[in-house]
C-alpha cells in the first residue's frame, strides 16, 4: 500500500482512538508503533517503544519542564502570586475596574515566575476571586480577568509549552523566550484595554474602592521584592546569558524553596502535595512526547510532510492565506483537541510548510503559543474556564464566557497584528542575536 | 482485598513520586551548588550533567505511576460526555486498556534496552558511572506503571459493571503519606 495511504489510515485510526477516550499521547504511540510496523516491519517499530522514551528522557533541554514546573509551585505555595498581585493592586486598585486590571497584571507577573497557564488561574482564582466579589465587581468581569489573565503564564517567559515547541522543532529555547515578550506586553496592555472597555460599557460592572496611601503602596512593594528577585534571577540570568536554561530553571527552584522555607517553614504535607502535584503534570507531558515522537517517525518515513508541501505550494495561495488556513484549522481542531494536543499532533506537517513558505519558525512558535492561549477561554474546551469553573460552582459557566469575550476580542487583534507585522516578534531576538 | 490492593497501589505510586521529584530538587541545589563554586572558586562540580541525565530518566519514570492512577492525561471526553452513564464508563474502560497495553509493550521493550545497555558496559563521560543500572530502575517503575494501570483497569471494569464510579477509585489520598 503507498505509503501516504497509510499515513491517511493512520491519522483516521488516531482520531478514533482519541475520540474513544484513549490519551493523545498513547494514541499517537499506537498509530506511530502500528504504522511504522506496516512499511518496515514489527520488530524496529517495537524497538521505537524503548529508543525514543529513552532518547526523551534524557534529553537534558527537556528536562526544564519538570524544573519549571516545580519552580511554579513552590513560588504560588510561597505565595509570590499573592505578593504581585497586592503590588499592582496598591497601585492601581482603586481606578475603575482596577482590581481586574490588577490581576491582569499580576497574572503577567507571577508569569514570569510560573510556566504553566492553569496554575496561574487556579493561583489566581484563589488570590484575587474572592476579593473582587468581595468588593462588588460582577462575577463575569472578576472570573474573564482571572481566566484570561492566566493565559499569560505560557506567553510570558518561562513556558513550558515554548520549551516543547523549541524541543520538537529543533529551535533555541531562548530565542523563543526573547520572542515572546512584546506579544506578552501588547497581551497586558489589551487586557487592561479590553477592562477598561467593559466598565465603561457596564459601570456597575466594577466599584470603585479607596486607594491607598503613597506609604502603604511602598509597604506592599517592599513586601514584594521576592517575586522580583525570582524573575531577575531566572530570566535576567538567562537573557544576560549567565546560566544556561536549564541552571536557571533549577536556580529558580532552589530560591523557590528557600522562599516557603523562611516564609511557611517546613511543612512536611504540604511539600509532598507540591511535588507530587508538579511530579503528575510532568509526567503527563512526558507521555505525550514519548507518542508524539513515535508518531512523527512515523510520519516522516511515510513522505506525508513532503507531500503536503507540494500540495499546497500546488495551490498558489499567498502565503499569509496559508498561514490563515492553517489558524482556521487550528480553531476547529480546538472544538474537539486540547491546543497543546493540536500543536503536538499538526507539527509534523504543518513545520514544513511554514518553513517551505519562509516564514521563522520562532514567529510561529509564538502565533502557536498564542493560539494555545485562545483555546484556553474559549468553548468547548477552555481548561482555564473549567478551573476557574471547579473552583467556583456559583459562577456559571456562561457567566465566565460572557466576561471572556472582551478578553477574547483583545487576543484576536493581538493574533492579527502579530501575524500581519511577524517584526513585531522577531525584531528583540533579532537585535539580541 | 480490592480496596487493599488498591491502597497499597496508590501509596507505592505516590511515593514514588515523591522520590522522583524529591531527587529533582536534590538535583537542583546540585546544580546551584556549581553554579556557585565554579563563579566564587572557580571549582566546578565535576560531573553535573552526567548526573542530570541519568537522575532525569529515573525521575520521569518515577513520576509516571502516579499520573496514571490519578488519570492526568491530556484527552477528549467529548463522546463519553454526549453518551453519558454506561458508555462513558465503557469508554473509560477501553481507554485503560489501551493506556495498560501500552505501558506493558513499553516495560517490555525497556527490559531488553536496559540490558543492552549493561552489556556495552556505557559509562557517563564524565564521572564514569555505569549507565546501565540507572535504566533497570527506570525500567522497574515502567513494570510499576504498567502494574499501577492494570488497577486501574480493574477499578474501570469495576466501575462499569457497577454502573457508577466505584467510590474507592475516585477517593485521592491528601498530602500526607
Amino acid at each position: 500500500m503507498d505509503p501516504l495511504i497509510v499515513a491517511g489510515i493512520g491519522f483516521a485510526i488516531m482520531f478514533v482512538l482519541i475520540a474513544l477516550h484513549v490519551p493523545i499521547g498513547i494514541a499517537m504511540g499506537f498509530v506511530g508503533v502500528g504504522g511504522f510496523a506496516y512499511i518496515v516491519g514489527w520488530q524496529p517499530a517495537l524497538s521505537l517503544l524503548a529508543s525514543e522514551p529513552a532518547a526523551t528522557l534524557t534529553n537534558l533541554n527537556l528536562a526544564v519542564i519538570p524544573l519549571f514546573m516545580l519552580m511554579g509551585n513552590l513560588a504560588a505555595a510561597a505565595g509570590l502570586a499573592n505578593d504581585v498581585y497586592n503590588i499592582a493592586h496598591a497601585f492601581i486598585g482603586h481606578r475603575k475596574g482596577g482590581l481586574a486590571t490588577a490581576t491582569v497584571l499580576g497574572s503577567g507577573g507571577f508569569g514570569a515566575v510560573c510556566g504553566s497557564g492553569v496554575a496561574t488561574t487556579a493561583t489566581f482564582g484563589r488570590v484575587a476571586l474572592p476579593e473582587m466579589l468581595e468588593r462588588g465587581y460582577a462575577p463575569s468581569l472578576a472570573s474573564g480577568a482571572i481566566a484570561a489573565g492566566g493565559t499569560l503564564g505560557i506567553i510570558v517567559p518561562p513556558s513550558t509549552i515554548m520549551v516543547l515547541y523549541a524541543i520538537l522543532t529543533e529551535q533555541f529555547v531562548v530565542d523563543l523566550f526573547t520572542a515572546a515578550l512584546i506579544p506578552a506586553l501588547l497581551a497586558v496592555l489589551l487586557y487592561a484595554l479590553a477592562v477598561r472597555a467593559t466598565v465603561t460599557f457596564n459601570r456597575s460592572a466594577a466599584a470603585e474602592i479607596e486607594p491607598l496611601s503613597w506609604r502603604e503602596r511602598f509597604i506592599e512593594l517592599r513586601k514584594g521584592w521576592g517575586v522580583v528577585l525570582l524573575s531577575v534571577v531566572v530570566l535576567g540570568g538567562i537573557y544576560a546569558g549567565i546560566f544556561t536554561v536549564n541552571e536557571a530553571a533549577a536556580v529558580g527552584v532552589v530560591v523557590s524553596f528557600i522562599f516557603l522555607l523562611v516564609r511557611k517553614g517546613i511543612d512536611v504535607k504540604e511539600l509532598t502535595g507540591i511535588l507530587v502535584s508538579a511530579s503528575t503534570a510532568t509526567a503527563m507531558i512526558y507521555v505525550m512526547v514519548f507518542g508524539a515522537t513515535i508518531f512523527s517517525y512515523f510520519m516522516t518515513i511515510t513522505d506525508a510532510p513532503a507531500v503536503i508541501v507540494d500540495a499546497i505550494t500546488a495551490m498558489d495561495l499567498p502565503p499569509l492565506g496559508v498561514i490563515a488556513m492553517f489558524l482556521l484549522l487550528y480553531i476547529v481542531l480546538g472544538a474537539f483537541f486540547d491546543e497543546v494536543a493540536a500543536m503536538i499532533i499538526t507539527i509534523p506537517f504543518v513545520i514544513p510548510v511554514v518553513q517551505h513558505l519562509g516564514f521563522d519558525l520562532v514567529w510561529w512558535g509564538i502565533i502557536n503559543v498564542i493560539v494555545i492561549e485562545i483555546g484556553m477561554i474559549t468553548p468547548p474546551i477552555g481548561i482555564n474556564v473549567m478551573v476557574l469553573n471547579a473552583m467556583r460552582r456559583d459562577i456559571a459557566l456562561p457567566q465566565i464566557y460572557k466576561g471572556i469575550f472582551p478578553f477574547f476580542i483583545a487576543d484576536m487583534v493581538r493574533l492579527a497584528i502579530l501575524v500581519a507585522f511577524p517584526a513585531l516578534t522577531l525584531w528583540l531576538p533579532r537585535m539580541l542575536q | 482485598m480490592h480496596h487493599t490492593i488498591h491502597l497499597v497501589t496508590q501509596r507505592l505510586a505516590r511515593y514514588l513520586a515523591l522520590l522522583g521529584f524529591s531527587g529533582l530538587l536534590i538535583l537542583s541545589i546540585l546544580i546551584v551548588l556549581d553554579i556557585i563554586l565554579r563563579t566564587v572558586a572557580d571549582f566546578p562540580l565535576k560531573g553535573v550533567n552526567d548526573i542530570s541525565a541519568m537522575v532525569m530518566a529515573v525521575v520521569i519514570s518515577a513520576c509516571i505511576p502516579q499520573s496514571l492512577l490519578i488519570k492526568q492525561s491530556i484527552s477528549v471526553d467529548v463522546l463519553g460526555q454526549l453518551l453519558g452513564g454506561r458508555a462513558e464508563l465503557l469508554l473509560n474502560a477501553i481507554a485503560s486498556l489501551a493506556v495498560l497495553v501500552f505501558f506493558v509493550l513499553l516495560a517490555w521493550q525497556f527490559v531488553p534496552y536496559a540490558g543492552s545497555i549493561q552489556a556495552s558496559g556505557e559509562r557517563t563521560w564524565v564521572l564514569q558511572w555505569p549507565v546501565g543500572p540507572w535504566w533497570f530502575v527506570a525500567t522497574g517503575f515502567f513494570i510499576v506503571s504498567a502494574l499501577t494501570q492494570a488497577m486501574v483497569l480493574i477499578d474501570d471494569i469495576y466501575s462499569f459493571v457497577l454502573g457508577r464510579p466505584w467510590a474507592a477509585a475516585a477517593k485521592p489520598l491528601d498530602g500526607s503519606l
